[in-house]
């Protein structure tokens, strides 16, 4: 059984560690290879300072982030594609030689009170750009230059006067044109020799001004500069709702007051996702343990029943293949017990209590169809005694999915 | 008299262009949506007007001092040495944000505006050290990342 549950472990880190490898390219822009309804941005970003510069940008790109931006059909606007950002930050320093070409190399300096500076970047480009970053800085400010490692230009006008010459000089201009107040951006003069304005419709965007936080239309236009403007026709018109059966080898610890074992066998479930987080399932699972001893025989036989919902957190999220599922059942449990001792003959008791089911699974996609089912834990208490008996079961296993 | 007060008229409308006559120009900083830029304005009279102010915000300093027409003559005589009158107008280093530099010179009716931006010019850099120390007395210091601040 250790031997059982260490090489589960095993299995477990190695995916676990395979679902985080660097990714091929700086930016990363492309469809789940699993499911085309979901798009993945993935930015690399290489920073080269302290590992407080590290943790910084960790946390505002997080931050960042965080959101999931959906991207609506043109004709059902319900329906659509999921889009998930992630941006993978290293240190400079902690990044393989042969890798570095994959990330954005940031540089941090201290804040010399001018602002950060990034080249725009390209989707799914071989190689990465650079930047420099001041400590320190305001806002969403990381965000916004990382933003433009991921292609997009800044969203706002300006103009500078120069005063020997008294001409007044365009330095950006708005794409799609015009810029804002009648193609005039806005007034200078010797007093005010530079100014700026946002390009119309972007007032409230973070390329615009960096105060603004990250909106979905930032995501849409990285995603349409990539070609993934669209959602696929399959994900405007497919049900989210799919079924789910699961089986595989299981443990079952039975802990009575009066006896405690172990028993194996097998568990099936079966779950129907109402939608991607939410479900109702079925399990049953038969398990037994022979006990030998010169002229006697003890056969213990365990079959539980259960039904309830199932729920996806999400918590892995992001790019991970891994997926968490908890669940909360209520059913029955059947234990038999039947003694045999030669020459004097064969007893047998079966009883039956109330059985609940509490546990989680760890599973890991293989493709859109077939998942591994990593390990599940499930504490399951029934009630034959006067006592209760807190049984644990420990199940590994195949999911396979139809509807999807 | 009347004659007097057209003649005084006269000369005062040649006179007051000249006096205002803007010969250097330098706007130094923030190329981004955000942050400060300095604006460093010199007369031909070495009459300096500076400005630090935030983009399309409120002045954050500003001072108005003279340098001396020696020093005025050394700015000019310097741009003339570095070959500033042959440099591209625009210089741009690939970077979206960031900061940049304008140097505009009218040196004795020969104008000429240099623009840096996230880039280095050696020509400009050493320009600028003349003009920044020129300004030392004044605690100004141009600056556009022209010294890489630390790592």
């Amino acid at each position: 059984m250790n031997r059982l549950l260490f090489f589960i472990l095993l299995l477990a880190c190695y995916f676990l560690l395979h679902s985080c490898a660097t990714q091929q390219y700086a930016n990363t822009i492309e469809r789940d290879k699993d499911n085309a309804c979901i798009v993945r941005i993935v930015v690399q970003l290489g920073v080269d300072g302290t590992d407080a510069d590290v943790e910084a940008v960790s946390k505002e790109m997080e931050e960042c982030f965080k959101s999931e931006c959906f991207l609506p059909c043109e004709n059902n606007k319900e329906k659509g594609c999921r889009v998930i950002m992630t941006a993978i930050v290293k240190k400079w320093s902690s990044i393989e030689p042969n890798d570095k070409s994959r990330y954005h190399m940031v540089t941090m300096v201290d804040d010399d009170g001018l602002p950060s500076r990034a080249m725009i970047g390209k989707a799914n480009d071989a190689f990465g750009v650079s930047g420099t970053w001041r400590r320190g800085a305001h806002g969403h400010t990381y965000c916004h230059e990382t933003m433009h490692f991921l292609g997009l230009p800044d969203r706002y006008c300006s103009r500078y006067f120069n005063a020997v010459t008294g001409i007044d000089s365009v330095e950006n201009v708005c794409s799609p044109p015009p810029d804002p107040m009648e193609w005039k951006c806005c007034n200078t003069s010797a007093q005010l020799t530079r100014c700026g304005t946002p390009c119309q419709g972007h007032e409230h965007d973070m390329m615009a001004a960096s105060l603004n936080p990250l909106s979905c239309e930032n995501i849409r236009d990285v995603l349409s500069n990539a070609g993934f403007g669209n959602c696929p026709a399959e994900c405007c018109s497919s049900n989210l709702a799919y079924d789910e059966f699961f089986t595989g080898p299981s443990y079952l610890h039975f802990d009575d007051k009066e006896e405690s074992f172990g028993a194996v066998g097998a568990t099936l479930s079966y779950t129907h996702w109402t939608n991607s987080k939410f479900g109702l399932t079925l399990d049953a699972g038969f398990y037994t343990k022979t006990e030998k001893e010169d002229d006697f025989k003890q056969k213990s036989n365990l079959f539980s029943i259960g039904v309830g919902v199932s729920y996806k957190p999400k918590l892995f999220g992001g790019v991970s293949k891994l997926d968490l599922t908890t669940h909360a059942l209520i059913g029955m449990m059947n234990y038999t017990t039947k003694v045999e001792l030669s020459g004097v003959g064969e007893n047998k008791v079966s009883r039956s209590s109330i059985s609940a089911n509490l546990g989680a699974d760890v599973s890991y996609r293989l493709n859109s169809k077939i998942d591994l089912r990593l390990l599940e834990v499930d504490y399951m208490p029934t009630f034959f005694g006067d006592g209760t008996e807190n049984n644990y079961r420990v199940s590994t296993g195949v999911e396979i999915k139809f509807g999807k | 008299m009347r004659k007097t007060i057209i003649l005084i008229f006269i000369a005062g409308i040649f006179y007051l262009p000249a006096s205002s006559q803007i010969v250097i120009h330098i706007n130094a900083g923030s190329r981004a949506a955000y942050g400060t830029y300095q604006n460093l304005l010199v007369d031909i009279n070495g009459e300096c007007s500076y400005q630090r102010r935030e983009v399309n915000g409120a002045v954050k300093d500003s001072t108005v001092f003279a340098i001396s027409k020696s020093q005025l003559d050394s700015i000019f005589n310097k741009a003339e040495q570095l070959g500033f009158f042959q440099l591209n107008n625009r210089y741009d280093g690939g970077f979206a944000d960031g900061a940049g530099i304008m140097v505009a010179l009218n040196s004795g009716g020969k104008k000429k505006t240099v623009d840096l931006l996230n880039t280095d010019v050696a020509q400009i850099n050493e320009l600028v050290a003349l003009i920044n120390r020129m300004l030392q007395p004044q605690n100004i210091r141009i600056y556009y990342g022209q010294s890489s601040p630390q790592k």
